[in-house]
């Protein structure tokens, strides 16, 4: 059979295998052992196991629980009721005022928690009340917040970023490093957006109404220092190559506990809360890349990646264009699965292409990362579109609405990094060189 | 049998935590170690052996808790009248598939015993020992399904029914994950 029957007889059963309600991790290894059964006489029993056990017994993964516990930790102390109160006196001087902490604070918050859902509805729950009782544009607010939680998974640590380091096996460290530039570029260009619109339309932007001398800013907002020094620190460390991605997890969950510590948020119930939480999101991610290894190797049997790679090679195709199409399916797929599904399911296939096409794997995580978050604020079925419905009651289309200027953003955001690629390559590269 | 089962699975969940504990001990005492220019050889590879025997002594209780993600999408759009025939589908399938997986996992471990293979790295131990915990926490993981295989097949709503939710409904915390 050729690659491209088999190809789509293995894309239904992914199909229907997800559509029906299978759990993900299944659904990759039913299609996984349909391809090798189908097409080949290896013995597929023996190779899942042994995908299985190599993958979750990889160095590289020890970082993901760690991160993920340290999110947990953070989660469960005063961050988020402290996000309004600590940025808000900061900004009332910026054109747009008070709008802004939504960009901050997801980029804070969402930096420790790595899911931009979990982002959009902590912030949002504090700010948007906060923001409306004082009358700011509503499309605005939600606009700048749906899309401010995408930004978050650019800055390290980033629990998307580790999925994908680890499912197409490229250094997690070099990955972190290489979202700091992008992920300080879209929030450059969202904070001048709405700078920009704030002066335009003066009308769309009350008084301030915040006087605070610099000694009760610094006491407002002291609490979400340390919480903003453990960022830098692990970023720190990882960029000076002092630690490893693992290492410095270790001493984020280290600084996380003694932040909640500090705070007095740390109970017995709370470390324990935090503790079981991680567990079960690493044990569904560890689960989900297990079965993606399998997949890989599974479809390496098919024949489909070699394929394809060859039709990129031989086609002499234009890597802009591979990355319009490719743009194109991860934009479908995330209508109705979330970033990390889509980043396990598709790496298999498309990374021997993007090997192919000549494109650097740590640009290629850092554009897929924006389009995988592109795609959960895009109508009609973008992911945190609905979540922001059930918090503000507005209907899908006045909040798709207010996400459009940010969603271009994005677009826009991507055009650079394709234009310059130095964008995402640059700091990795000194690290490198260092 | 009821209180056996979920005493299992609470362990399951403790098990799996207490690796990753022990996980992130190891790396912090790896990391303080090296501060005062000691070395402590393997590390590393323990540290992921522990990750593994977290990762899969945990799944049954990430089960129970609605952890494993999916797509409801479509499945809770459905008529109601086909709600219970499409969940008993769902977990005949996971129940079959991870069934074969756990049955793998085993003969995989009685290999590496039988053909004594050693993990490579600094400090050599015997293959089986990291493994086993594996196939232990596949097989949790089957009995997880089959149990709410069995449940469903009663008539009963499934174990993780409680925590999905669908994001249109409105209802409800979205985990942070």
């Amino acid at each position: 059979m050729d690659p491209v029957t088999v190809g789509i007889v293995l894309t239904v059963v992914l199909l229907v295998a997800l559509a029906a309600g299978i759990w993900v991790a299944v659904s990759l290894v039913i299609v996984g052992a349909v391809g090798m059964m189908m097409f080949s006489s290896a013995p597929v029993g023996s190779i899942a196991a042994t995908k299985f056990w190599e993958l979750s017994s990889s160095i590289a993964l020890t970082a993901l629980p760690l991160f993920i516990w340290m999110g947990e930790i953070l989660f469960r102390t005063q961050l988020s009721a402290n996000m309004f109160s600590g940025l808000a006196p900061w900004l009332t001087r910026l054109p747009g005022r008070l709008m802004h902490t939504n960009v901050l604070g997801c980029g804070i918050f969402a930096a420790v928690s790595g899911s931009s859902t979990a982002t959009c509805v902590t912030i949002g729950r504090m700010s948007l009340p906060e923001l409306k009782k004082r009358g700011y544009d509503e499309k605005m607010s939600i606009g700048s917040l749906a899309s401010a939680g995408a930004l978050g998974l650019m800055i390290p640590p980033s629990i998307i970023m580790i999925v994908y380091g680890v499912a197409a096996e490229v250094s997690i460290a070099r990955l972190f490093i290489a979202g700091i530039l992008p992920g300080l570029l879209m929030m450059f260009l969202f904070m001048g957006y709405i700078a920009i619109m704030s002066v335009l339309q003066p009308s769309r932007t009350p008084a301030s109404d915040i006087a605070m001398s610099f000694v009760d800013k610094v006491r407002n907002s002291w609490q979400l220092l340390p919480v903003v020094i453990l960022i830098l620190g692990v970023i720190g460390s990882i960029y000076g190559g002092l630690a490893t991605a693992t290492e410095s997890a270790a001493v984020g969950v280290v600084g996380a506990l003694l932040i909640a510590a500090g705070s007095r948020t740390l109970t017995w119930a709370s470390f324990t809360e935090s503790l079981m939480a991680a567990t079960r999101t690493s044990c569904m991610l560890a689960l989900i890349l297990s079965a993606s290894a399998f997949l890989s190797t599974a479809m390496g049997f098919t024949g489909i990646p070699r394929f394809l790679a060859t039709t990129v090679s031989d086609m002499q195709l234009d890597p802009a264009m591979l990355l319009v199409v490719l743009t194109l399916l991860f934009i479908v797929l995330g209508c109705f699965l979330d970033g990390v599904s889509v980043i396990v399911l598709t790496t298999s296939v498309v990374m021997p292409m993007i090997a192919a096409a000549g494109i650097d794997p740590i640009w290629f995580g850092i554009y897929l990362v924006i389009v995988v978050e592109m795609s959960v604020i895009t109508p009609p079925v973008g992911f945190n579109l609905y979540v922001l419905q059930s918090l503000t009651g507005r209907d899908i289309f006045f909040i798709a609405a207010g996400c459009l200027p940010f969603f271009l953003l994005m677009v826009l955001t991507v055009v650079i990094l394709i234009l310059v690629p130095e964008v995402a390559t640059f700091l990795p590269d000194q690290m490198y060189s260092n | 049998m009821r209180p056996i089962l979920e005493q299992f699975y609470r362990l399951s969940g403790a098990a799996g935590a207490l690796c990753f504990v022990l996980m992130g001990l190891l790396i912090v005492a790896q990391i303080v170690s090296r501060l005062l220019g000691v070395y402590i050889p393997s590390s590393d590879d323990i540290a992921a052996m522990f990750l593994a025997a977290g990762s899969f002594l945990a799944l049954a209780y990430t089960l129970r808790h609605g952890g494993h993600i999916r797509v409801t999408l479509l499945l809770h759009r459905l008529p109601v009248s086909l709600h219970h025939p499409a969940e008993l589908l769902c977990l005949a399938t996971a129940t079959f598939v991870t069934g074969w997986l756990a049955y793998e996992s085993v003969w995989s471990v009685y290999y590496s015993w039988f053909l004594n293979d050693y993990t490579i790295g600094a400090w050599p131990i015997p293959k089986w020992i990291p493994q086993v915990w594996m196939a232990v926490g596949l097989v949790a993981l089957f009995i997880a399904f089959l149990d709410d295989l069995v449940m469903a097949l009663r008539g009963r709503a499934p174990s993780y029914a409680a925590y999905e939710h669908d994001p249109r409904s409105g209802a409800g915390e979205v985990p942070n994950e």
